[in-house]
């Protein structure tokens, strides 16, 4: 057995109760924490991590990423993309999220399920980047995804071709299944465009989905982005909410009831209007992302007041569209504190994931999964981006050149 | 503009086999300007690199791989998403690796999806570090010739106008060599077809049910390919199939096992080349040493290696060209190896160089134009070896350095090693 210690730092368990960064050394059995050790207690044949001046959190958890949307060139048409170019790009997006911390990832969907292919090469050893939890193609109406974009789904009518699709899926060998359930608010093109966040899965289509997810015992998660959406999904047995734009009292309230968490992806709202233009999406796409972003923030402000629990995602369609630029969205614009923030990327995010007790915290019997940073992100949140090290169950998988430390 | 000038001790350039002393190669734009003597191609402002203890020779060319094979798993795996990225994975991965050993260019025969025209891209668009890539894409076979339905590797045609309309939708398809599963072998008891051909008398007919394309299909495929500079690899195994290949015109025949007299006046007649694919049967007797259950196999394998043996050294003596190919569908292969055993076959060290170089670059049509031998004109992709392997052909494993379009190549790239970090502003 390998054994390891992180020595010298000051670690932060999110899932306690008061967390702060205290004097603690971990001790790593292969991939495994084991035991919180007093700073400097002995422990014979264990390989040391110097972890001195650094703060230890749990590595973070994406609760919406997209592995084979990261950074392709916009003017490429879809048509040219070949499965070579993704697969490089994919590997690159998955690089830069390790490298930034992330050592879980759920998939919100990828095309031909390819995101459960990339589960198996990580798994051989093969490719690096955070582990992939895959949601395979979505579960979309007939002619849902605009033209150009259905290529991520399998489109269904009817709750029996929902149900045959769920089960394919499922035999597939997804985690979760992703249903696509809503336009986006504030529009995009095509002939089937309706008002911003129309519905668009049925409720009965959704519940054969979720009947048959619940027969596999794996999670549903559902792209709803508008009120009556969001409350199809509620009444059908969805598990988890994501993006959640545009929310009524009704939802809200169905939300915090049935305990739904939701996953509002601040960050791509905030990567397309940001960055948007210099990405050659043009002024309006930019501008429509930063309306909606104000629709989103004052929800989500609304259903964290109601006691829903939010999980941190980004959507990512750029390598700038971090999850710590997610925290930082939380905590800027929204209201958030540091730690609200740091569990939204943790704590709730490994429960979205049902892999609580094993992900997310720093304590006995969790993998050792963790993040060594040069300052205290519940001082500011901003301080996950200073990254000196990531462990990836129990191994050390990305380290900043010391020679190049600066102060 | 500046170049760089390389001042190296002894220059194997590839023309013709020699070695000379005290040479130096001028690069510009990533392609050689000059050859000269020390001391005499320098101009103001070029950057100068010496290396007077090392012997330079052209990169190497690989003209039999299979980059995207998928070496650990089984590529007619029935579902749905048959391991393309894993497929894609190991190309990557084997592309890195063969150029790190030397091999600057290499032509891809044959793969399931058409992935390896894909990686190509990649590499030409400098994403991927590898060899220069000539992909084929998938192969073009006869009606029977596909394993079975999730064979993905092959295309199956009946008639000359099929594999003409084949051949000309492929070559759209980005194929830049158009490769041939010409012979396949239709039984059920294997073994008991390798009985039969151990038992048969030495010149006979080989003893298999045998399906082969035909003369008029191959003339069409070969027809349509020359017309745009392309070229045909033919993967044929007894003596008949290879007649017939060359005589459809393909530009290489592949492994042959199996060559009779015609063959080889056929060879010489169409200046075809043979790649005997040295590496990969001689593998293959390593891997079935206590592998399958029937002692058949492996006495089949070593009869074919020593056929192969024989038949590169009489090709070699009639004045056949040769290239190296290694056919890396095995666990465990390397590029170097197919050198070191065309020198046991026989060839002197420069002629094996020469196969690795010259006359590969030669059997490639116009994707081979510009490669094999460093000479004004030609892409700056060299290798500096701690010795001369025109000496010692063991040289080969002493390889420094390895410069592709006028730069040494990068790092090796590990995709499951640490990240690292840049330094932020903490
Ligand atoms: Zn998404
Ligand atoms: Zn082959």
């Amino acid at each position: 057995m390998r054994k390891v210690v992180v020595r010298g730092g000051r670690v932060i368990d999110p899932a306690a109760d008061a967390p702060t960064a205290r004097p603690r050394d971990l001790l790593i059995e292969d991939d495994r924490i084991t035991a919180w050790l007093e700073p400097g207690e002995a422990v014979a044949d264990a390989e040391t991590i110097d972890a001195a001046g650094s703060v230890v959190v749990p590595g973070l958890i994406d609760a919406h990423f997209h592995p084979f949307l990261v950074d392709i060139d916009p003017k490429i048409p879809r048509e040219r993309h070949t499965l070579a170019l993704e697969l490089h790009h994919a590997l690159g997006a998955l690089d830069a999220w390790l490298g930034s911390g992330v050592t879980t990832v759920r998939s919100a969907g990828a095309h031909a399920n390819h995101d459960v292919e990339l589960r198996a090469l990580q798994r051989a050893g093969v490719v690096r980047g955070p582990r992939i939890v895959a949601s395979g193609s979505l579960v979309a109406m007939t002619s849902g995804l605009r033209a150009g974009n259905e290529a991520i789904s399998v489109e269904v009518t009817g709750p029996d071709d929902a149900r045959r699709v769920a089960r394919l899926q499922i035999k597939a060998g997804v985690d979760q299944v992703k249903l696509y359930t809503s336009s986006s608010v504030g529009g995009g093109g095509g002939r089937m465009m309706g008002p911003p966040g129309w519905p668009q899965l049925d409720e009965d289509e959704i519940r054969a989905v979720v009947e048959e997810a619940d027969h596999a015992g794996i999670p549903t998660l559902a792209h709803a982005t508008s009120e009556i959406a969001v409350k199809q999904c509620l009444r059908a047995g969805v598990h988890c909410i994501e993006h959640a734009t545009r929310l009524d009292d009704e939802a809200i309230a169905l939300l915090a009831e049935r305990d739904v968490p939701i996953v509002p992806t601040l960050a791509i709202g905030w990567s397309l209007a940001t960055f948007g233009v210099e990405r050659g999406f043009g002024e309006h796409i930019a501008r429509t992302a930063a309306a909606k972003q104000a629709i989103g923030i004052a929800s989500l402000q609304r259903a964290k007041a109601a006691g829903v629990r939010i999980a941190a995602g980004t959507d990512a369609d750029n390598s700038r569209c971090l999850l710590r630029e997610e925290c930082r969205l939380l905590v800027e614009d929204a209201g958030f504190t540091p730690l609200e923030a740091l569990r939204a990327a943790t704590v709730t995010a490994a429960q979205v994931l049902r892999r609580e007790g094993e992900i997310g915290g720093l304590r006995p019997g969790y993998l050792a999964d963790l993040l060594l940073l040069d300052a205290d992100p519940l001082d500011d949140i901003r301080h996950l981006a200073h990254v000196r090290g990531v462990l990836q169950g129990g191994q050390v998988c990305a380290w900043r050149k010391e020679a190049s430390v600066s102060a | 503009m500046s170049g760089t000038v390389v001042r190296v001790g002894r220059l194997f350039d590839g023309r013709d086999g020699a070695v000379r002393d005290r040479a130096e190669l001028r690069i510009e734009a990533g392609r050689v300007t000059d050859v000269g003597d020390h001391g005499t191609l320098q101009r103001p402002g070029d950057d100068l690199i010496e290396r007077l203890d090392a012997t330079c020779t052209p990169g190497f060319l690989d003209i039999h791989t299979h980059f995207c094979y998928p070496i650990h798993g089984d590529f007619q795996r029935p579902t749905s998403t048959p391991g393309r990225l894993g497929m894609l994975t190991q190309g990557i991965a084997q592309a890195n690796s063969w150029l790190q050993q030397g091999v600057t260019a290499a032509r891809d025969v044959g793969t399931s999806f058409d992935l390896d025209i894909e990686l190509a891209e990649l590499i030409a668009a400098g994403s991927v570090a590898g060899p220069r890539l000539a992909p084929a894409g998938r192969m073009l076979t006869m009606t029977g010739g596909k394993r079975n339905a999730f064979d993905h590797m092959k295309d199956e045609v009946s008639g000359a106008v099929a594999a003409r309309r084949w051949t000309r939708e492929h070559l759209k398809r980005g194929a830049v060599v158009i490769k041939l599963y010409c012979t396949t072998l239709l039984e059920e008891d294997v073994a008991g077809y390798l009985r039969r051909a151990l038992a048969a008398p030495e010149g006979a007919r080989d003893p298999g049910r045998w399906a082969s394309l035909s003369v008029d299909e191959i003339r069409a495929v070969t027809h349509e390919a020359h017309k745009l500079g392309r070229t045909v690899a033919a993967h044929t195994a007894p003596a008949f199939g290879v007649n017939l290949a060359l005589r459809g015109g393909v530009d290489t025949v592949e492994h042959g096992s199996d060559l009779d007299d015609e063959s080889i006046a056929l060879f010489l007649e169409t200046g075809a080349t043979l790649v005997p694919t040295l590496s990969v049967s001689h593998h293959q007797i390593a891997q079935e040493d206590g592998g399958r259950a029937d002692p058949v196999f492996r006495e089949f394998s070593l009869r074919r290696w020593d056929r192969i043996q024989h038949n590169v050294a009489r090709a070699f003596d009639a004045g056949v060209r040769l290239a190296t190919g290694t056919d890396p569908v095995i666990p465990g292969m390397e590029y170097r190896s197919e050198i070191e055993l065309l020198v046991a076959c026989g060839l002197s060290p420069s002629a094996a160089l020469l196969a690795a170089t010259r006359d590969a670059a030669a059997s490639l049509g116009v994707f081979g134009n510009d490669l094999g031998t460093l000479e004004p004109g030609k892409h700056a992709d060299l290798l500096l070896f701690g010795a001369d392997p025109t000496a010692d052909i063991g040289a080969i494993r002493d390889l420094r350095e390895v410069w592709q379009g006028g730069r040494p190549v990068p790092q090796p790239v590990d995709p499951t090693g640490v990240i690292q970090l840049e330094a932020s502003h903490a």
